[in-house]
């Protein structure tokens, strides 16, 4: 929050309004990262960055004026950095996955590049985005209780301590079921999308 | 968690321009605005107040109280409805705040609401109303 007459921002201060925005907006945050990433795990690993970002800086600076554009922004820019990493491996790999990458052409998928175009804060897809990311996270490649504890962290925007105290187990469980389970959606190839609507009906049931 | 209330104020000018707004456009940009609450589930009471105009003030500065017809003081940053947050801190109920579908000139004041748990729990009246909130399922 513009701290404005409350004397020198802190770190205490800072946490509380990275935690305030998070409760209200994260849901949003991941799923506008997801579509433009197309990369569920990605959007989830780049949004905690910029959350981890917005606590040194905020801290020293102050919350911004816009603090979801901010958290997008910072986001945003490190999709970037993930792409440019992810583009000189495939360089470096490239002779070796020639074949496969001709495959891939053919397919017509959208590549990282593709999508690397402005993240307008759009509120009209945002209902379609949180939507999205609750197919995602209650994708049928996953066991029921990674279901729920992938949708209580993504959709919900819950702490894996709030989770482990929901589920009565220890911290490191929740922690590593959400981490299995990302992993699950990322081998699996999960898209980031909406379901036709007749997938819809048969799919992801148990969310 | 702890109760914040957004008590809304706003001017003349404000108020004339919220009323010269289609009202079923009003009701809508409201009601999105008190979906995302309930939908965060942080809504514990909203309200919004009739026309100051024709409330009633009573003023206790002297003995009978003196009862007058008509708006609160000044008729600029009048009192015109509030919002009850149940929110993890002062933060999150600012959060909330500067998502108000306000009109321009008018102001939310955030003020926390202490709970029934910072009084005296051996306090006799503390605990009949301790019970009576229990009954209403307000704790």
């Amino acid at each position: 929050m513009p701290t404005a007459g409350d004397g020198p921002p802190d770190t205490e201060s800072a946490r509380r309004a990275v935690e305030a925005v998070w409760r209200i907006e994260s849901a949003r945050i991941v799923g506008a990262l997801a579509r433009y990433t197309g990369d569920f795990a990605l959007a989830e690993d780049v949004a905690q960055e910029a959350v981890a970002e917005a606590l040194v800086s905020w801290s020293r600076a102050g919350a911004p004026a816009n603090p979801v554009g901010w958290l997008l922004a910072t986001a945003r820019r490190r999709a970037i950095d993930a792409f440019r990493r992810r583009s000189a491996l495939d360089e470096r790999y490239a002779p070796l996955a020639h074949e496969l990458a001709e495959g891939e052409a053919h397919s017509g998928a959208p590549t990282a590049r593709d999508r690397a175009v402005d993240l307008p804060w759009e509120p009209d897809r945002v209902d379609d985005d949180v939507l999205a990311l609750m197919f995602v996270a209650c994708h049928p490649v996953l066991s029921a209780e990674a279901r729920v504890a992938l949708t209580l962290r993504t959709v919900g925007g819950l702490a894996s301590a709030e989770i482990a105290r929901a589920f009565l187990v220890p911290v490191p469980t929740i922690q590593a079921r959400i981490t299995r389970a990302k992993q699950t959606i990322a081998a699996a190839g999960v898209p980031f999308e909406l379901p036709l609507a007749a997938e819809r009906r048969g799919g992801s049931a148990g969310c | 968690m702890a109760k914040y209330m957004l008590i809304m104020r706003g001017t003349d000018e404000s108020i004339a321009k919220m009323m010269s707004t289609p009202f079923d456009q009003m009701l809508e940009t409201m009601g999105r605005f008190n979906d995302e609450l309930i939908k965060a589930g942080v809504l514990v009471a909203a309200e919004g107040l009739d026309d100051a105009n024709q409330g009633v003030v009573v003023d206790f500065s002297g003995d009978p109280p003196v009862v007058t017809d008509g708006p609160y003081g000044e008729t600029k940053e009048l009192f015109g409805g509030f919002y009850l947050l149940d929110v993890a801190s002062k933060e999150e109920a600012v959060e909330w705040a500067k998502r108000l579908p306000a009109v321009a000139g008018s102001k939310c004041e955030i003020r926390r609401v202490p709970g029934i748990d910072e009084f005296p729990q051996d306090n006799e009246w503390i605990a009949k109303e301790r019970a009576w909130r229990e009954r209403n399922g307000q704790l």
